[in-house]
């Protein structure tokens, strides 16, 4: 399984709440957009799904969408 | 200048003449003093001040720097009594924990306050709005401040939350004992805290009897069903939701009206553009929002913040107010402009604990200020402007009165 964020930028207000809570999966890009920064292999899927989840389920503006494929 | 003497604004922060006026001293302390050491006049605790936007921003978005201050404040700061609702439910509030308590709390509470659901208030501001203008239509003069922005306020978050609407001058009273910016009001503050949380362990006890269409039980349904937030905990995140959704929002309607006041050029503007009414929100958050300050940092740890070194447990003051008119940042600052584009203000702070209420906020002035506009398209003010006064508040800016007369005619 692999999940991916994605960030609608047309709601992102640019709070930073996401970078906040986890910088290696969310940084503030020069416009004070978020954009999600892919991970590299090697980290545990499910921990990195329930991560991603708490983010975007805090996100101010529900800006943060998160899918899942099977594929490794 | 003698260099061994500490760096100190021609106005004192903190000082009866500076809560008039802050504006001068925190473009002083950006120029001269950006990471401002001072002495907090509550308790004399050793206090450091940050003004310019990017500093601001810095330490609301490290991690290092923490709202939990019942865990991170050092003696000094906790012997003058400055952790927050210490001794009552709140002490451990949404507002004042880091992660993960935090993120439990939050995306509880955030369930309730998407941009969706706040669409969905839209007529309740609508209906509340419109109410207040038709009492306030029945008088020559009115007071914004009570007359409109406390009652839209209050009443749109009575509605919402469910609670009755007599018990808003008992919150006022009790949120201005909370929130005390004279030393000698401090041992009220937990007394008010402690009736703040009385007001919403009723409401969350009368909503689990007998649940409604509000968001109170929203909040006691989604906890049922999934995070299982203890009793204390629900009434908290009620309580955090009073605190943060009455007074900030009647603050900032006046001061947005004060503004547009001030520049009958914008205000027209706005009158004949409806469609302005978004980012005429945004410009007048960042003009002057209801919040001065954020909430205290604690330094978790040494810091260097700009070439400053902090120790662990230092608390640090992030000037929102200030940030917001960093010429650093904005182009022409102290000029309000409407159709402002660019870079993002500040006014509901940053970070983890940003505005939860934010969508509210902002769905309730694009609503209340055109409308007063609209309704008395001659609104002036009724008092000379020399003499409007705010509160002797460090963390909110808010006007004790805004006297206008309906008419074009002006004076007291």
């Amino acid at each position: 399984m692999r999940a991916t964020a994605r960030v609608d930028r047309t709601l992102c207000r640019g709070t930073g709440l996401c970078e906040v809570m986890d910088s290696r999966l969310f940084s503030l890009s020069d416009d004070g957009t978020a954009l999600a920064r892919p991970l590299g292999p090697g980290h545990d899927p499910e921990a990195l799904l329930e991560q991603l989840q708490d983010i975007a389920d805090c996100c101010p503006t529900g800006a943060i969408t998160i899918t899942t494929t099977d594929e490794e | 200048m003698d260099l061994s003497a500490p760096a100190v604004p021609p106005i004192a922060l903190f000082s009866p003449e500076y809560y008039q006026n802050p504006h001068p001293t925190l473009t002083w302390l950006q120029e001269n003093s950006p990471v401002h050491e001072f002495t907090f006049p509550v308790g004399d605790v050793r206090t450091w001040m940050v003004t310019r936007f990017d500093d601001v921003k810095t330490v609301l978005a490290d991690p290092r720097c923490s709202t939990e201050s019942i865990t991170w404040g050092n003696d000094e700061f906790r012997a003058a009594g400055l952790v927050i609702a210490e001794g009552t439910i709140l002490e451990r509030g949404i507002t004042v924990v880091d992660p993960p308590a935090h993120t439990r709390l939050r995306r509880l509470a955030m369930s309730a306050f998407t941009t969706r659901r706040v669409e969905q208030w839209r007529q309740t501001v609508h209906d509340v709005v419109d109410r207040t203008l038709e009492d306030c239509a029945r008088r020559k003069n009115f007071d914004v401040m009570d007359d409109y922005a406390g009652e839209v306020s209050a009443g749109v978050l009575g509605v919402i939350l469910g609670f009755r609407i007599e018990r808003h001058r008992e919150l006022v009273t009790a949120l201005n004992e909370a929130f005390p910016s004279d030393p000698a009001l401090i041992d009220r503050a937990p007394a008010a805290f402690g009736r703040i949380c009385e007001y919403a362990a009723e409401l969350v006890a009368e909503k689990r009897h007998d649940p409604s269409d509000d968001l109170t039980s929203a909040l006691i349904q989604t906890s049922d069903e999934g995070e299982r937030l203890s009793a204390d905990e629900l009434t908290g995140l009620v309580a955090a939701m009073i605190m943060g959704g009455s007074d900030t929002v009647r603050g900032f309607i006046g001061n947005a009206a004060l503004a547009l006041l001030d520049h009958p050029d914008q205000s027209k503007l706005l009158l004949e553009n409806p469609e302005l009414a978004d980012g005429a929100v945004e410009e007048l958050l960042r003009y002057e929002g209801a919040l001065s300050t954020a909430l205290f940092r604690i330094t978790t740890e040494e810091i260097d913040l700009a070439g400053t070194r902090l120790p662990a447990g230092a608390p640090i003051i992030a000037a929102l107010l200030a940030a917001n008119r960093d010429p650093r940042r904005f182009d022409d600052p102290e000029r309000l402009d409407i159709t402002r584009s660019g870079p993002r203000h500040v006014g509901f702070g940053h970070g983890l604990h940003n505005c939860i209420g934010a969508a509210l906020a902002r769905l309730e002035g694009t609503i209340a200020i055109p409308a007063l506009f609209q309704r008395f398209p001659q609104l002036s003010l009724a008092m000379p402007r020399d003499e409007l006064r705010y509160i002797d508040n460090w963390a909110i800016r808010r006007l004790t009165a805004l006297p206008v007369a309906r008419s074009g005619m002006s004076g007291a």
